[in-house]
């Protein structure tokens, strides 16, 4: 059944993005292979041999593609002699990622590298430790085991010092993650979702591995997604079985330590409902078929996240949500999973006690329309304007705490007509699907009936509207930059990033700022120092680069991160130097 | 990682409602059952799923069992379903040749039982251990030795930090374990053995790996296995043709699999963001493969023509794969219930049958084709409430149709090729059960009338060896000819089937007529061959057993709805000639 998920996904996925167009060329590779990367691989401070360092050539269109998970080019790779060196060579000129593949062991993040054309890079060095053991069994209450199921775990967080998250190797995870405590332990190197490889074995038996020394918390259940709608379920249960988080054992692992008999034993399964009853048209009363319900845990705000269940009304508007754990829910109308559907609803709230829901009533509102034309602005260069109609662009009401959003997706179309419906009527904003097909163009104007509309448009109960003018302008602006280091020396397995954010100077801020769907304009600052941001719109950037400590060095002290305005000049490249002063250590971050 | 996890639930989301938006007419009745452990105890929270046959993909419907082990699934639109039952670690305890349907109104008794466990070590050639590597267990054969009846690999695993492995929840069989350099779904951090080419076990490649026989419910541990770690080549090339489809209906895959006997080794789904439509298999081992790219899944779609290749040390590049259209059958089906007249009391209990009910499946017949044996050869279709049906997706070739019946009491009349009269030309029909049905590249073929009516006989019983107190052969078939003359070329006359090891056989859903039924050695069998192809598909065949079952003259009578549960057969005496040593 997994097995077929993923197919879905992936004929999914090319569906998908079949729809939106094909996206540039990749670049090409070109030149002589003849560069290298070298350097040392060192374990506990000793040279390491055996040890195989991979490489990734970095390919910026690819790199922020969602299909590039799907699509994989060669790996590089190179083993470390008897002194811990590794030599990586026949490069092309690129950028590549560089790590060693060692996922019983703690390392630095990936180094991002740039070779030129017969260049030698030399010293990429790597320092590993060990990673920690925890292993144990995951019972039922009468003591058969627990099958395939994901065991989770948590820094046990202390006061005054919040542990990074032990599977911080993915800097994404923090950002989407805040507040979350439990996490998967797919994230860990080495193993990902597909393989399961850190579930439970047919005896209940799971063993994690590679992990950072410290005390972690480890649990079975809770966390589940749309389609765990089981008739019966387990609260999160701690180790050793209790479901009171602050009972729970901790389990304090060293480096290269083995921690075992770390069992969970789980209580009785609660049991789910089924939430079941109609949605209607409120204006007429008639039923609405074929329409989506979600449902999520009442004050979850607008979070799609929150999702825990879907239904789907048949002829009668008449609707089923199976598994439905006890507490207050809300049920609506959605559009974000069919770009075809002209309702919304507001929010209908429902408890579940210990029985079944019947008769609950989703009132949904026939929503607006939006269309108009869509132009490339400062270019006329055909190949340019062409472009466009590979742009994605989603449409969405501005979300309060009692509404969820409402969206719709459209395409532009080759005359440059697009049509959103569906929306709920007030504040609505345009942006562009960075997730799906061309992504460099960045909304820079909005007018309504030749009036500029800063921020949103504002659209009136039933109201039509059909004379936007979207104006969308190719961004092709690169900034250059280089870190300099000041006042010291950076710990070993620090990473730099660096993030670019427009200073607002004009209302087209506002539209241009909503182009990050997908996340801000950041990039990672290779190793020796260097940065590039491409696809910016010309104009005064304020340029904050951020230094990370790495996973093995979690009581190191925190470095400042620093802030610099520079601008970026259209069609060029725009250099820059931000200095990182090590000494200033107690300012604030 | 959240959020490319967020995206991917956002996504299973978009398909599963969109295939309950096509699902969501004509809904009508449920579907029951139970699932059970082998003492017949009740399974709690099995994840049951139902899919339509012939639905366009699609996750159907899935619901779960209680602490009764019970579970239903209603508002079922009217047609047949196969149910497929989720419990981590088991796996169902009786497999069937074909898959099994049911329909609403059903209540079905689902037994499911402990896989079979595969472990072992990995290692490399030091001795030390290799971490993280995909391993999974390659099915080859039924433990009777027929070949698979799906592709079914175990859920590929990883080796932990000291190379150890565990597979589990595998169905009886006889496997090949492999640690593969990508995982056929790879997402997610690269890792090191990407590129390279398989190890099977104990370290092998494919042609000499050793194989591993597991029983449900048995553990079989010490395989052990030396990676090798040699570099696997790259097949790499585009495809070109009919890449163009409708949105609805998937992407492009290419497939490469082995010569000789069809297994997959690799596999890539290309994504529309590539204009050029280019794909690369890493890590293929030296080997003589057929690469075949195909478009489209539940509609009309296209294919390439499979090409050979052969990998010998080397990358492969530049390989060209033309998308053409594919073809389709389409036609109706037609139920002919018994009059009033003809209903004898022992026709009565049967259920009741729908149209809807009925899956039309379409198998390759290229006698001499390699690709006979291949399960993904079979490709199924549902019927509409008139009784229409199209199957999609064939490549030119013969195809043999087979309709699954909506019940015990069904028998297939006639199958016929009917095409509409045009201008003076008068009707033709054409044989299609005795002959197969014939599409060239891309033709969309109509016509195909299929009548199905009620009365079907039915025989259960035992063969006897030649002389009392002789063991029987290992291999028995059992022949069903019309006796009379005029259907001797009615290849729907004639049925063939295995005995079991203890000589009992059954044979159902026949149409009422006179018969000689006779069983014999069969001289020269490949296994699974009586499933894939039976021998009276052709016209000398069908003679041949005509001839011999007169000359043995073991005449039955099936009357409408005649049930007979213990016929006694004795043997014939295997002819010299086809004795094979």
């Amino acid at each position: 059944m997994r097995a077929l998920r993923l197919l879905i996904i992936i004929a999914l996925m090319t569906v998908a993005v079949g729809v939106t167009g094909a996206a540039q060329s990749s670049e090409r590779e070109q030149g002589e292979a003849n560069a290298a990367i070298t350097g040392r691989v060192m374990v506990n401070g000793k040279p390491a041999a055996g040890f195989v360092v991979m490489l990734e050539r970095v390919d910026r269109n690819r790199e922020k593609d969602f299909m590039a998970m799907f699509q994989r080019e060669p790996l590089v790779k190179a083993t470390t002699d008897n002194e811990g060196r590794y030599r990586l060579t026949g490069l092309r000129a690129a950028r590549y990622k560089v790590k060693p593949f060692a996922p019983s062991h703690i390392s630095e993040p990936e180094k991002n590298v740039t070779v030129g054309a017969g260049d030698t890079v030399e010293n990429i060095d790597f320092s590993l430790m060990r990673g920690g053991v925890i292993t144990g069994r995951v019972v039922k209450a009468d003591g058969r085991p627990v099958i395939g199921e994901t065991v989770s775990f948590a820094p046990a967080r202390e006061e005054k010092n919040p542990a990074t998250p032990a599977g911080g190797k993915d800097e994404e995870e923090e950002e989407m993650d805040e507040e979350a405590d439990t996490i998967s332990v797919t994230t860990i190197d080495g193993s990902m979702f597909g393989a399961g490889d850190f579930k439970t074995d047919d005896r209940g038996v799971y063993r994690i591995y590679g992990l950072p020394p410290g005390r972690y918390l480890l649990s079975v259940g809770g966390a589940d997604g749309p389609f765990d709608s089981k008739p019966r379920y387990h609260t999160q249960t701690y180790h050793p079985g209790v479901t009171d988080k602050a009972k729970a054992t901790v389990v304090e692992v060293t480096a290269s330590g083995e921690v075992a008999n770390v069992d969970i034993k789980l209580g009785l399964p609660s049991v789910a409902f089924r939430v079941s009853g109609r949605v209607i048209d409120a204006e007429t009363g008639k039923p609405l078929p074929k329409t989506i319900i979600l449902s999520g845990p009442a004050g979850e705000g607008g979070s799609m996240a929150s999702v825990g269940a879907t239904g789907l009304s048949n002829e009668k508007g008449e609707f089923r949500i199976e598994g439905v754990k006890p507490g207050r829910h809300e049920a609506f109308v959605s559009s974000v999973f069919d770009s075809q559907s002209e309702f919304y609803s507001d929010k209908t709230a429902f408890e579940v006690k210990n029985a079944d829901v019947t008769g609950l009533v989703i009132k949904a509102h026939r929503g607006v329309s939006m269309s108009g034309i869509a132009v490339a602005e400062g270019t006329s260069d055909p190949a340019t304007v062409a472009r466009l109609s590979n742009v994605e662009m989603i449409a969405h009401s501005m979300p309060t705490a009692e509404q969820m959003p409402t969206y719709s997706r459209s395409k532009i179309n080759p005359d440059g007509s697009f049509q959103f419906q569906g929306l709920r009527p007030g504040k609505t904003q345009i942006s562009i699907n960075t997730f799906m097909g061309e992504k460099k163009f960045h909304i820079t104007r909005v007018e309504r009936g030749g009036v500029e509309q800063k921020e949103f448009i504002e659209i009136a109960p039933g109201e039509q509207v059909n004379d936007l003018r979207i104006m969308l302008t190719y961004a092709n602006a690169t900034l250059r930059g280089q870190v300099r280091i000041e006042g010291g020396v950076l710990p070993k397995g620090t990473h730099l990033s660096v993030t670019a954010v427009r200073i607002d100077k004009t209302s087209m801020f506002k539209w241009a700022g909503s182009n990050n769907w997908a996340g801000s304009i950041g990039a990672d600052v290779e190793a020796n120092g260097q940065f590039e941001i491409e696809a910016l719109l010309p104009g005064e950037y304020e340029i904050t680069v951020r230094a990370e400590v790495g996973d093995g060095n979690k009581n190191a002290p925190q470095i400042p991160s620093v802030k610099q305005t520079v601008t970026v000049v259209a069609n060029a490249e725009t250099t820059m130097t931000i200095a990182l002063d090590l000494s200033q250590k107690d300012k604030e971050r | 990682m959240k959020r490319v996890l967020f995206l991917i639930t956002f996504i299973i989301l978009v398909v599963a409602l969109d295939s309950a938006a096509q699902q969501a007419d004509r809904r009508a009745k449920a579907i029951t059952g139970r699932v059970v452990n082998d003492s017949g105890q009740p399974i709690a929270n099995a994840m049951v799923q139902l899919n339509k046959a012939g639905a366009r993909q699609g996750p159907g419907t899935s619901t779960g069992t209680d602490e009764q082990g019970s579970f239903r699934a209603d508002d079922l639109d009217n047609g047949a379903y196969t149910i497929s039952v989720w419990v981590p670690g088991f796996v169902p305890a009786a497999e069937t040749a074909e898959p099994q349907y049911n329909r609403p109104g059903d209540s079905v008794t689902l037994q499911m039982t402990k896989g079979g466990v595969i472990t072992g070590a990995v290692t490399n050639s030091l001795g030390e251990p290799i971490v993280a590597a995909r391993i999974r267990a390659v099915k080859v054969r039924e433990l009777d030795g027929r070949p698979v009846r799906t592709l079914t690999n175990s859920q590929e695993r990883a080796t932990d930090d000291r190379g150890i492995y565990r597979l589990f929840g595998l169905r009886s069989g006889v496997y090949l374990v492999v640690v593969s350099g990508r995982s056929m779904f790879s997402f997610g951090p690269p890792s090191l053995y990407e590129g390279n080419a398989p190890t099977y076990y104990p370290s092998s490649t494919r042609d000499t790996a050793a194989e591993v026989t597991v029983r449900t419910g048995d553990e079989v541990s010490g395989i052990d296995i030396r990676y090798r770690g040699e570099r696997g080549y790259a097949v790499s090339g585009g495809v070109t043709g009919a890449v163009e489809g409708n949105a609805q209906q998937g992407g492009i895959s290419v497939t490469l699999s082995h010569a000789s006997n069809g297994f997959v080794e690799a596999q890539e789904f290309i994504a529309f963001r590539d204009r050029n439509r280019s794909f690369a298999l890493y890590g293929v081992p030296d080997g003589e493969y057929e690469i075949i790219a195909r478009r489209g899944s539940g509609g009309e779609g296209a294919a390439s023509l499979p090409r050979r290749i052969t990998v010998k040390g080397a990358d492969i590049t530049g390989l060209e794969l033309v998308l053409a259209p594919t073809s389709s059958i389409a036609g109706n089906i037609i139920l002919e219930t018994l009059k009033e007249g003809e209903r004898k009391p022992e026709c009565n209990d049967k259920r009741q049958a729908r149209v809807e009910e009925i899956v039309v499946t379409a198998r390759r017949d290229d006698k001499d084709s390699k690709e006979k044996a291949r399960p993904a050869s079979r490709v199924e279709a549902a019927t509409n409430d008139k009784g229409e049906f199209t199957i999609f997706n064939l490549r030119a070739g013969l195809f043999r149709i087979n309709p699954v019946l909506p019940g015990e009491g069904w028998y297939i009349r006639s199958m016929n090729v009917i095409a509409a009269a045009t201008g003076k030309s008068k009707v033709v029909a054409r044989d299609a059960a005795s002959r197969g049905v014939q599409v060239n590249q891309g033709e969309r073929l109509t016509g195909l009338t299929i009548t199905i009516s009620e009365g079907a006989a039915f025989i259960a019983g035992k063969v006897l060896p030649a002389k009392e107190g002789q063991p029987l052969p290992s291999q028995v078939r059992i022949h069903l000819a019309p006796a009379e003359p005029e259907m001797k070329d009615d290849a729907l006359r004639y049925r063939e089937t295995l005995a079991d090891g203890d000589g009992a056989f059954t044979l159902a859903h026949l149409p009422p007529g006179r018969y000689l039924i006779f069983a014999k050695e069969p001289g020269e069998i490949t296994p699974g061959e009586d499933e894939q192809r039976p021998v009276a598909w052709d016209a000398a065949t069908r003679a041949a057993i005509k001839r011999e079952a007169e000359a043995l003259n073991q005449p039955i009578e099936l009357q409408p709805c005649k049930r007979i549960a213990d016929y006694s057969l004795r043997i014939a005496a295997a002819k010299p000639a086809a004795k094979k040593q």
